[in-house]
């Protein structure tokens, strides 16, 4: 044992300083050996699992049955729902209303979120580290409570309705629960702003103070120096944090069943929770599981692309 | 305490106004649903006075009725578990991918960062299927139910723990391990003793960032239940909001959820603070976002 | 209008794949008529041409003169519909516990109950679920031996049932009627009877928006509307049809943006719906959720005399059972007519035994006489319209219009 350790020692002089060699061989691998097999058990398999199901087909006996073997498998259920994506098809509306509602959540999160997290990084002073507490509690507050608590307050007798309707904006009450898509776009905005705040205010901190300054001592004026330094170093950050805010709204059915419940509001996520649960349409539901998890890959690999060259440029 | 002057482009007015108006919007409603457990009547929007009835007394109170006290105890449980598991394996894998060089680096921290970008909604179905069609152990020996529940959640938040456990590991370099090795302490000794006492604090935050991520599951934790008696308590708010047992009860146990998250989580923070409290005021802050985000 | 052309597509492309990938694999694999037969094929029973279940020998009925099983019985059932009661006087009677096991719906059970992730002894099943799970062999037939109570309280039509002829499989669970549930404080003047096709209603009344709801389920909510369309065949698979009924749930949800839940009695508790598709076991829960300061009365339910959606379920036992003699007692113990009354009073579904007909119920002051609408009576239960199994083909193409109807397409 010694010997291997004083043989390890000069190697270990020889390259970079390595703490590692004073440990047996594979110790660091037999570690993290339990973790990885579980993620190869519980991520990579049940990836899996949907390509098959969604290759599969349905037994006489309306079973759904997987197709594990590439080399039978079959496009026509994952071909059927991209088709029946387009105009006109089964899941057109329901594309939409992602794509459109999505958009609409992110341009609401960028326009609320982004001057609160700027000011709060940025002018807070002395109310910083109170303000920054105050707004991770909705962070940790449930999704769900913080949904549930909007439903108390937009129902006909409740809250909102009388305070609208005391102030003379309303003349009845308002069915803001009944199928509006609207309502659901400000829920999911509202909903997903703490996910898109945070990482934002984290980055916009890290904003060197002294490129500010030297707009401003350049001759600057405040807009000029918010258009010209401050808007191109945020929107790095804006990227990430948008990302971190689509990827789960994007997943999302909860809130549109709740705050609407309609038909015509429905995501994709609705869809892809109800077929995937069994049935002979269990490989159409996860043949949209499959094609959201590639679309968001797609996406993702952008937001990778884009980072690593904003790197680039800032190293240059 | 820091950046007492304001840095930056000077705003009017009214950007402070916003600021104080979205933390308003944030709270001020779920402050209100939890003033609502405390309604004297049944209604869940419109106030009719103080009262404890649907906490506790009444047969349809929170702590006398079956359904409440049922999510509640399955909630616990599954937290309970989680926390131990993702823990653990957190711990080792975050050991494991700081110190791995060459092969089996980069697939490693790759697959970690799958369930992060992932919709919760795919990791459910892709979980659900699996239980369900493959019949070949582990599979075939995992009901819907609680096990499959845990094993979820695990997945889930496995990945945060490790990423808050390799952040404090980078922070602390090599230094101390090889100074309580070259102090006689062999190898895994210096490991056992130097890096997990130095480790415990993040290995602490990352335990109840488990327990909270577990608490507040819902698409997982409904995906893969099996039947009522594995109703988690977001489950039930969820399938009750419009409706269902919509009394101030609801409320109450939304309160519990809530209060139980926040608590843990401050916790937590000062914990993460009272260890980091020999390190700048900057990092601090970073931390503290770093570890909500 | 290619919208109705690509929801044929879809249907298609599943069918093919099937014989696509038995065509690869299997080697091919042949069925009798596809359009009568269901799962296994088995023929698709209905009310006016009764089906045999099929008995295989390698899925036998057990043996009589067992003695019951320790337990615990494990019972998968309706949320709601089994009332404690029964539960316990079970317990009591056998001294064998029973730990139950509640679903949310029992087209939610059936993918657990297929895949084998279910541990359960006996099950209440739907009608239509009937052959997929003989077919399958999860269920197997039950001996009458160990059911005595069939014979001597089930009404006479049902010792033989359309679903299960000769009852090899099944004993009967609860009937109820599905129909329009609405609140007549906030629609005074509505009257079903003023419509000539009373389902009609909910296309025809104007100042309902936001306040209408359909069931988030398949069968349901896409026979009401075939009945509004005036198709009679509530299991038809025709794609005109069920295009049809597509189309008018589009129209439906465009002018009140109709709300699909399961919740009803709740909604029209809380009065945040008017009028809605309901059972009439909902107008019964309903009351207990509805605000003291309103009277009961303003619960409104109705369902036709002739031609109403009667919905049935029945008990199967698991063909894993660990307690299939407890099984066979838990399915008789039902049929008793205290367990009748116990369940109506909890559920508001009728146990289709002797002395529970509506009349008896309110006669006997079992019931309240203002439910009366609310419960299916024997004639209604003779004319009503049933919910069947259906052909793969057919089973394709109402969930493909059920997908149209759920993404608004």
């Amino acid at each position: 044992m010694a010997k291997r350790l004083a043989g390890r020692k000069i190697l270990r002089l020889s390259s970079a300083p390595d703490a590692d060699a004073a440990y047996p061989r594979g110790f660091w691998h037999a570690l993290g050996a339990p973790g990885v097999a579980w993620f190869a058990l519980w991520v990579l398999v049940p990836a899996y699992t949907i390509v098959a199901v969604s290759m599969g087909y349905v037994s006489d006996s309306m079973l759904p049955v997987p197709e594990w073997d590439p080399r039978y498998w079959n496009l026509e259920t994952l071909s059927a729902v991209v088709r029946e994506m387009a105009p006109g098809g089964i899941f057109a509306k329901v594309l939409m209303n992602t794509v459109t509602y999505v958009l609409g959540a992110l341009v609401l999160c960028v326009l609320i979120g982004y001057p609160v997290a700027y000011y709060i990084a940025k002018q807070a002073g002395r109310w910083k580290v109170l303000l920054i507490v105050l707004l991770t509690i909705p962070f940790w507050t449930s999704y769900l409570m913080r949904m549930l608590a909007w439903i108390g307050l937009l129902s006909t007798d409740g809250y909102t309705n009388r305070l609208l309707m005391s102030i003379g904006i309303l003349d009845e009450p308002y069915g803001w629960l009944e199928g509006h898509s609207f309502v659901v776009v400000i829920s999911l905005a509202y909903g997903y702003l703490p996910y898109f705040i945070l990482p934002l205010l984290a980055s916009l901190d890290r904003i060197d103070d002294r490129l500010i300054d030297a707009g401003k001592d350049l001759g600057l004026s405040s807009v000029q120096t918010f258009i010209r330094v401050i808007l191109p170093l945020s929107k790095a950050p804006l990227i990430a944090a948008s990302t971190v805010a689509i990827l789960p709204m994007c997943g999302d059915f909860y809130t549109t069943n709740l705050m609407s419940g309609s038909p015509a509001t429905a995501m994709i996520g609705n869809q892809i929770q109800v077929l995937a649960q069994g049935g002979p349409q269990q490989n159409v539901g996860a043949s949209l599981a499959l094609l959201l998890q590639l679309a968001l890959i797609l996406l993702l690999s952008y937001y990778l692309y884009s980072s690593s060259k904003a790197t680039k440029a800032v190293a240059a | 305490m820091t950046n007492s002057k304001p840095k930056g482009v000077r705003f009017p007015r009214p950007l402070a106004l916003l600021v104080w108006a979205y933390i308003l919007w944030n709270l001020l409603p779920v402050v209100s649903a939890m003033a609502f457990s405390f309604n004297a009547s049944r209604s869940r929007s419109e106030w009719h006075g103080f009262s404890t009835q649907w906490w506790s007394g009444t047969p349809l109170s929170l702590f006398d009725n079956e359904e409440y006290t049922s999510a509640l105890t399955h909630s616990l449980e599954l937290a309970a578990m989680t926390t131990v598991l993702s823990t653990v394996l957190g711990t080792l894998l975050a050991l494991a991918v700081t110190r791995i060089r060459g092969i089996g680096r980069r697939p490693v921290n790759f697959i970690l960062m799958i369930p992060i970008v992932t919709p919760e909604l795919i990791l459910a179905v892709g979980l659900y299927l699996s239980l369900t069609f493959i019949m070949v152990w582990p599979f075939s020996a995992i009901e819907l139910g609680t096990t499959a529940q845990v094993v979820g959640q695990v997945t889930y938040t496995v990945g945060f723990v490790v990423v808050i456990i390799r952040g404090r590991i980078a922070v602390l370099g090599d230094g101390l391990e090889a100074a309580a090795r070259d102090l006689g302490a062999g190898p895994i000794a210096a490991l056992v003793l130097v890096l997990f006492r130095l480790l415990l604090p993040a290995v602490l935050v990352g335990a109840m960032i488990s327990f909270a991520f577990s608490i507040d599951n819902f698409v997982i934790t409904q995906y893969l239940s099996a039947d009522s008696s594995t109703v988690s308590i977001p489950m039930y708010l969820y399938e009750n909001a419009r409706g269902g047992n919509a009394t101030p009860a609801l409320n109450a146990l939304a309160t519990v959820l809530v209060l139980s998250t926040l608590v843990v989580v401050a916790l937590a923070s000062l914990m993460y603070r009272w260890a980091t409290r020999r390190e700048s005021v900057e990092s601090h802050i970073t931390s503290t976002v770093a570890l909500s985000a | 209008m290619s919208r109705r052309g690509l929801l044929q597509g879809l249907g298609l492309g599943a069918g093919a794949l099937a014989l696509a990938a038995c065509a690869t694999r299997e080697g091919g694999s042949t069925t009798g008529n596809a359009a009568t037969q269901g799962p296994g094929g088995i023929d698709l029973a209905r009310p006016d041409s009764p089906v045999k279940l099929p008995l295989y020998d390698d899925n036998q009925a057990i043996k009589s003169g067992l003695n019951p099983e320790a337990g615990p019985l494990k019972v998968y059932c309706w949320t709601g519909t089994v009332p404690k009661k029964t539960f316990a006087s079970f317990e009591e009677k056998y001294g064998i516990e029973v730990r139950p096991t509640f679903y949310g719906s029992p087209d939610e059970a059936l993918p657990k109950i297929l895949s084998g992730s279910m541990d359960f002894d006996v099950y209440e099943c739907s009608m239509e679920q009937l052959p997929i799970l003989v077919a399958n062999k999860v269920i197997q037939p039950v001996n009458s031996s160990y059911l005595p109570n069939y014979e001597a309280n089930v009404w006479d039509h049902l010792q033989s049932p359309w679903y299960d002829a000769d009852a090899s499989y099944t004993t009967p669970g609860y009937y109820w009627s599905t129909g329009i549930a609405w609140r007549e404080d906030h629609l005074p003047d509505f009257d079903p009877a003023s419509f000539e096709n009373p389902y009609d209603a909910f296309w025809q009344l104007d100042g309902i928006a936001g306040k209408v709801q359909f069931f988030d389920y398949m069968r349901d909510a896409l026979a009401m509307t075939l009945l509004r369309n005036g198709v009679s065949d509530i299991n038809t698979t025709e794609k005109a049809h069920l295009d049809a009924a597509v189309e008018a749930l589009r129209e439906l949800t465009e002018r009140t943006r109709l709300r699909l839940s399961t919740d009803a009695y709740q909604t029209l508790a809380q009065g945040t719906n008017w009028i809605e598709q309901a059972w009439g076991a909902d107008v019964y829960f309903a009351e207990f959720y509805l605000p003291k300061n309103i009277s009961p009365e303003v619960l409104k339910f109705w369902a036709p005399e002739d031609g109403a959606m009667v919905t049935s379920d029945s008990w199967v036992i698991s063909r894993n059972a660990k307690n299939p003699v407890a099984a066979h007692l838990w399915m008789d113990h039902l049929l008793e007519r205290e367990q009748g009354v116990n369940t109506v009073q909890y559920s508001g579904v009728i146990t289709p035994v002797r002395g529970m007909e509506m009349e008896n119920v309110v006669a006997d002051g079992i019931m309240d006489a203002r439910l009366l609408t609310a419960l299916p009576s024997p004639e209604q239960i003779a004319n009503g319209v049933f919910h069947g199994p259906l052909s793969k083909e057919g089973e394709t193409a109402w969930q493909n219009a059920w997908l149209a109807v759920k993404s608004y397409a």
